[in-house]
C-alpha cells in the first residue's frame, strides 16, 4: 500500500462548519452584571425580532448542570441570579446567525445588583454566592502524611515563601460551537467541540430529562481543547431545547468573547508553601496552604482542590507533607481544567522554593534533584504507586544538553522537574466500570476498523490507537482505520482528558487486537495445519515464525480462512485501571496507574533596564514510557513549551473591575512564532509495566516544569526571588522590587 | 430596482472562478466566504485579526479575510486553501506540515498554508528568521511553530 496523501486542511469538517437541511442558528444572552438576583427576563422583544423562530431562557430547564454529583450548582441558564459578566441568561434560534444576534440582543432582564466577589482573597468575608456555601468555599481540604512538625522541628534549614500563580485559559484556536437535531424519531443527535463525548451524551440527556439512549453525541474534528472543552455546556444544552422546540436542527458557534466567558482555565492561585531540608539535603518536609480562586461555579473545581495538594511531593521524595487546599468561589468566569490541571501552580511555588534554597544551601540545583529523585516502584506518602520514573535520566538529558552553554551578562539557566498522572485512576462519578473499550474488526480487503470512544483533539489520539493496533498485528499503521467520537458508533470512553487516552484506550485496543491476531494466527494455523503458536503476523502475511520464507498465506487470505471458521472477525478489549485508592478520604483523587516524569531547563536574557525578559532556548527530557508515534510526542512537547511560555511571561485571564478581561485573542495575547525560543525536546523512552506496549502519557505532564524554569532562570539572570507568575515587566524593573540579589549566585553548574 | 443590485453586486475571481456576490455594506470577507461562497475551509477563530485561522491570499499577498470588507474586494483575485489543492507549490507546503507533525488540531492549517505559500512565491529560499516572522500572523495555539519553521526551511 503506498503511504497516504498528506491530510489536506479542509477535508475534514468542525463544528462550525456543518451544515444540515432546514438548520437555524442559535445565539444567547449574557448577563452584563458580575452579581445581581435576576428579577425578571422578558423573551417578548426577542421573539419580535425579525427571523426570531423560538427563545428559552432558564425556566426551560430545571434541573442544574456540574459534572460532579455532590457539587451541581450551575444553571443552564441563569434562574434567579447571575454570578459573572457573561454568564447565559437565554438563547435564540433564527433563520441567520445575525437575526438570531439581533434577537438576544434585545432580550430584556432586569436585575438587582448585589456587592460582587472580586478576589479570592478576602475569603470568608464576602457576600455567598451559594446558599449552601456561606464562606464561599466550595471545599476546604487538609490532608497530613507523616510527622510534619517534627521535620521542621529537626530541619538543618527552613524555607518559606509565597507565591501567586495568575489564571490563564485554553484559547484553543477553534472556538466551542454545537449543531443539535431533535429528530423525527425522537432522538437527538448533537454534533460538538468536545473532549468527551460520552460525557456530554449523558449530561446533555439529564439536564434535557432524556435517557441517555436517547442522545448521540458526534464529534466532528476538533480545533484543540487543552481541558478547555472537558464538561457539559449551556450552549450544548440550549441549542438541544432549542431544536426539540423547532423540529429543527439548530448551529449555535460561540464568538471568541464568548470563549473566553466559558472559560474553565486555569485556576489562580495563592500558596503558602514551607520546606524542611535535613542534614543530608533530603526533604524532611512540606507544608502548603493553598486557595483556589474557582470563579462562580463548582465544575471540576473538587478535583483541583485535591490535585493541588495531591502532588505537592512529586516528583521528589518527601519525608512527610501536608496541605490545606480551598477553591473559593468569587464572581468570576468558572474556573477548571486546564492542561496539567491542578498541579502547574503548585509545581511553580515548590520548584521555585527548591531553588531558592538550593542558592542559599549552595547546593547546584540539577544535581540536587536528582538525589531527591522519585525512583521506579516508589510508593509516595499519600499512596501513589510510581511505576516507572525515568525522573533522574530526564535531569541527567537536561544536564547534558545543557552542560557546554555559557551565560553571558544578564543571561541564566533555570531548571525544574515534576511528574504527572497517565489517567486518573478513579473516574469523576464513582464506578468499577471500564474506562475505555474497544472494538476490533478485521475486513476483508485487509483492513483493520477501530472503533473507539476517544475524541481526537488535535493531540494525535488516533494515530497513536492506531499505531498500538498496528503493532500488536504486525502491519502498517495505515492498515488500521479508526471510527471515533460517536457515541452510537463506539463503546463508552470517558473521554480526553486527564492525559489518559494513551494508557487507557491504549490498552483497551491492544486487548482488541490479540484478539484479532489470535483468531487469524489459529484460521491460518488450521489452514497451513501448524500450531497457531508457531506463526506470525509480518506486513500483509501470516508466516511461520521460525520459516518466514516458508508456507504462509496472505493476510486477506488468512481474515477471509477465519471468516469460514467463525464468521466475523472482531476482537473486543476494555480497560478499568488495578489501582486502590489511598485509606483516606480523598485518596481516590491521585492514584493513577502510571506516573510521567519531566525535567525542563529554560535560558533567558533579562535586561534590567526595562525588565524585559526573553527566552531564547527551553529544554524539556520528558519520560513518556515508550513513545508510542515519537512525531505526536515531540509535537507535544513542543505545545507543552509554548503553552508554558505563554503562562509565564504573558497570558492573563483574570478580573478587570468584575469583568474577564481581556475578552479576545489581540489583548490576550498567545505566544506567535516570533516568540518562538529554541525548543529542545528529547524523549526519555523506558517501558511502563502498566502501559500499552510500555506507554505512558506526555500531553500535560510536558508543561508543567516549563514554568517554573523560566521563572527560575529569571529569578538568576535578575538576582531577584520571582514569586509571581506571569511575570510582569513592571515588577522585574522597578527598584522597589529589586531586593538584595541573592547571594551565592551560582551558575547552573 | 435592478439598478440598485447592480450596484451593490462585488465580483471577485475566487480560486480561479469569477464570482459574484451582493454583500451586505459592513461584510467582512470572511462572512462572505464561509455564508455565501461555500468556503469552509477558511476558518474564523477570532473574528478580529489576531489569529490568521481566515488568512486568504488576496493577489497573492495572505491577509486576515476578517479585516477585509467585502465591498473592497472588487476585481480582486482571492485564493483559499481550497483553492490549492492541485498546486504543486502547496502540496508540497501541506505534505512538509503533515510531515514534521505540524498539523496537530489542524484548525490554522489553512491559514499557514496561505501565508506559507504566499511567502515562498516572493522568497523562494526564506531562512528561519523570515519563516517565523512571516507566520507572526498565524497563531497555532497546539505550538507547532517550531516544527512549521523546520518543515518550511527544509522546502526553500
Ligand atoms: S478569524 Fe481572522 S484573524 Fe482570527
Ligand atoms: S494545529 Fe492546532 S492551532 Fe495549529
Amino acid at each position: 500500500m503506498s503511504s497516504p496523501p498528506p491530510p489536506w486542511p479542509w477535508t475534514d469538517p468542525y463544528v462550525a462548519d456543518l451544515s444540515l437541511p432546514g438548520m437555524v442558528f442559535a445565539a444567547m444572552a449574557r448577563s452584563t452584571h458580575a452579581h445581581a438576583a435576576l428579577r425578571s427576563i422578558d423573551l417578548a422583544p426577542a421573539l419580535a425580532t425579525p427571523g426570531v423562530l423560538a427563545a428559552v431562557d432558564g425556566r426551560a430547564f430545571p434541573l442544574m448542570g456540574g459534572v460532579i454529583h455532590s457539587s451541581r450548582d450551575e444553571p443552564v441558564l441563569a434562574v434567579d441570579r447571575v454570578r459573572y459578566v457573561g454568564e447565559p441568561l437565554a438563547a435564540v434560534a433564527a433563520v441567520s446567525p445575525e437575526a438570531a444576534k439581533a434577537g438576544a440582543a434585545s432580550v430584556a432582564a432586569a436585575f438587582d445588583p448585589l456587592p460582587p466577589v472580586l478576589t479570592m482573597r478576602s475569603v470568608g468575608l464576602d457576600v455567598p454566592l451559594h446558599e449552601e456555601h456561606p464562606d464561599n468555599v466550595l471545599r476546604d481540604v487538609a490532608l497530613e502524611f507523616g510527622p510534619v512538625d517534627e521535620s521542621f522541628a529537626s530541619a538543618r534549614a527552613v524555607f518559606a515563601g509565597t507565591y501567586h500563580y495568575g489564571a490563564s485559559t485554553h484559547a484553543a484556536l477553534e472556538p466551542h460551537g454545537v449543531v443539535a437535531w431533535w429528530r423525527p424519531e425522537g432522538r437527538l443527535w448533537v454534533w460538538t467541540s468536545t473532549q468527551c463525548p460520552h460525557l456530554v451524551q449523558h449530561g446533555v440527556a439529564r439536564l434535557m430529562g432524556l435517557e441517555p439512549s436517547a442522545v448521540r453525541v458526534i464529534t466532528p474534528r476538533v480545533g484543540g481543547g487543552f481541558g478547555g472543552k472537558s464538561e457539559v455546556f449551556s450552549h450544548e444544552v440550549v441549542a438541544a431545547r432549542l431544536s426539540m422546540l423547532l423540529g429543527r436542527p439548530v448551529r449555535l458557534i460561540l464568538s471568541r468573547e464568548e470563549v473566553f466567558y466559558t472559560h474553565r482555565g486555569r485556576h489562580e492561585a495563592l500558596i503558602d508553601l514551607r520546606l524542611a531540608v535535613g542534614a543530608h539535603d533530603e526533604i524532611l518536609g512540606l507544608d502548603a496552604d493553598i486557595i483556589l480562586n474557582g470563579g462562580a461555579y463548582a465544575g471540576m473545581g473538587l478535583v483541583t482542590t485535591y490535585y493541588a495538594g495531591q502532588f505537592l511531593g512529586i516528583p521528589y521524595r518527601v519525608g512527610a507533607f501536608r496541605f490545606r487546599s480551598r477553591r473559593v468561589f468569587t464572581n468570576a468566569p468558572p474556573a477548571g481544567p486546564k492542561r496539567g490541571h491542578g498541579s502547574v501552580q503548585i509545581r511553580f511555588a515548590v520548584e521555585r522554593l527548591l531553588d531558592r534554597a538550593a542558592l542559599s544551601l549552595g547546593l547546584n540545583p540539577l544535581a540536587w534533584r536528582m538525589s531527591l529523585a522519585l525512583k521506579s516502584d516508589e510508593t509516595t506518602l499519600n499512596g501513589l504507586k510510581i511505576g516507572s520514573s525515568g525522573f533522574t535520566r530526564c535531569l541527567e538529558e537536561i544536564a547534558r544538553m545543557t552542560a557546554p552553554l555559557q551565560c553571558g551578562e544578564g543571561e541564566a539557566i533555570g531548571v525544574a522537574g515534576s511528574a504527572y498522572i497517565s489517567g486518573a485512576a478513579f473516574p469523576i462519578i464513582p464506578n468499577r466500570l471500564p474506562h475505555s473499550q474497544a472494538i476490533l474488526r478485521a475486513d476483508r480487503s485487509g483492513l483493520f476498523v477501530l472503533t473507539v470512544g476517544v475524541a481526537e483533539i488535535g493531540q494525535g489520539a488516533l494515530e497513536t490507537l492506531r499505531t498500538l493496533v498496528a503493532q500488536t498485528l504486525g502491519q502498517p499503521t495505515d492498515r488500521v482505520l479508526a471510527v471515533a467520537g460517536d457515541t452510537d458508533a463506539c463503546p463508552v470512553d470517558l473521554g480526553s482528558y486527564s492525559s489518559r487516552v494513551t494508557l487507557m484506550a491504549g490498552n483497551a485496543v491492544i486487548a482488541a487486537a490479540a484478539a484479532v491476531r489470535r483468531q487469524l494466527l489459529e484460521a491460518a494455523g488450521d489452514r497451513l495445519a501448524v500450531a497457531p503458536e508457531s506463526l506470525d503476523l509480518v506486513p500483509n502475511r501470516v508466516v511461520v515464525r521460525e520459516d518466514p520464507g516458508g508456507k504462509g498465506m496472505s493476510l486477506t487470505r488468512a481474515i477471509a480462512r477465519a471468516e469460514e471458521r467463525i464468521g466475523t472477525v472482531i476482537g473486543s478489549g476494555s480497560y478499568a485501571p488495578a489501582v486502590e485508592p489511598g485509606p483516606y478520604p480523598g485518596g481516590a483523587l491521585g492514584p493513577s496507574p502510571a506516573f510521567s516524569f519531566t525535567a525542563a531547563a529554560a535560558k533567558v536574557r533579562f535586561d534590567p533596564d526595562l525588565g524585559a525578559v526573553e527566552v531564547t532556548d527551553i529544554w524539556i527530557a520528558h519520560d513518556c514510557g515508550r513513545a508510542v508515534n515519537l512525531a505526536r510526542v515531540n509535537a507535544q512537547l513542543h505545545g507543552c513549551a509554548l503553552m508554558g511560555l505563554g503562562e509565564a511571561l504573558m497570558e492573563q485571564a483574570g478580573l478587570h473591575r468584575g469583568i474577564m478581561d481581556p475578552v479576545g485573542m489581540l489583548d490576550y495575547g498567545v505566544p506567535t512564532a516570533r516568540d518562538l525560543p529554541r525548543i529542545h525536546a528529547v524523549v526519555v523512552s523506558a517501558a511502563d509495566p502498566a502501559g500499552p506496549l510500555g506507554a505512558k502519557e506526555a500531553g500535560e505532564g510536558p508543561l508543567l516544569p516549563v514554568v517554573p524554569a523560566i521563572a527560575n532562570a529569571v529569578a538568576r539572570a535578575a538576582g531577584l526571588d520571582i514569586c509571581a507568575i506571569p511575570l510582569s515587566s513592571e515588577d522585574l524593573v522597578r527598584p522597589s522590587a529589586r531586593e538584595t540579589p541573592l547571594s551565592g549566585e551560582a551558575a547552573l553548574r | 430596482m435592478a439598478n440598485r443590485i447592480q450596484q451593490n453586486m462585488v465580483a471577485f475571481v475566487l480560486n480561479g472562478r469569477p464570482f459574484s456576490v451582493a454583500p451586505d455594506p459592513d461584510e467582512t470577507l470572511l462572512e462572505t466566504l464561509r455564508q455565501r461562497c461555500g468556503c469552509a475551509d477558511v476558518k474564523k477563530g477570532c473574528d478580529e485579526g489576531a489569529c490568521g485561522a481566515c488568512t486568504v491570499a488576496i493577489d497573492d499577498v495572505a491577509v486576515p479575510s476578517c479585516l477585509v470588507l467585502t465591498v473592497a474586494c472588487a476585481g480582486s483575485r482571492i485564493v483559499t486553501s481550497a483553492g490549492l489543492a492541485t498546486d504543486p507549490l502547496a502540496r508540497r507546503i501541506g505534505a512538509a506540515l503533515a510531515e514534521a507533525g505540524a498539523v496537530q488540531c489542524g484548525f490554522c492549517t489553512a491559514g499557514v498554508l496561505i501565508t506559507a505559500w504566499s511567502m515562498f512565491r516572493r522568497i523562494p529560499s526564506p531562512d528561519r528568521d523570515t519563516i517565523s516572522r512571516e507566520l507572526t500572523g498565524n497563531l497555532c495555539r497546539c505550538g507547532g511553530y517550531d516544527l512549521m519553521v523546520e518543515a518550511l526551511a527544509g522546502l526553500g
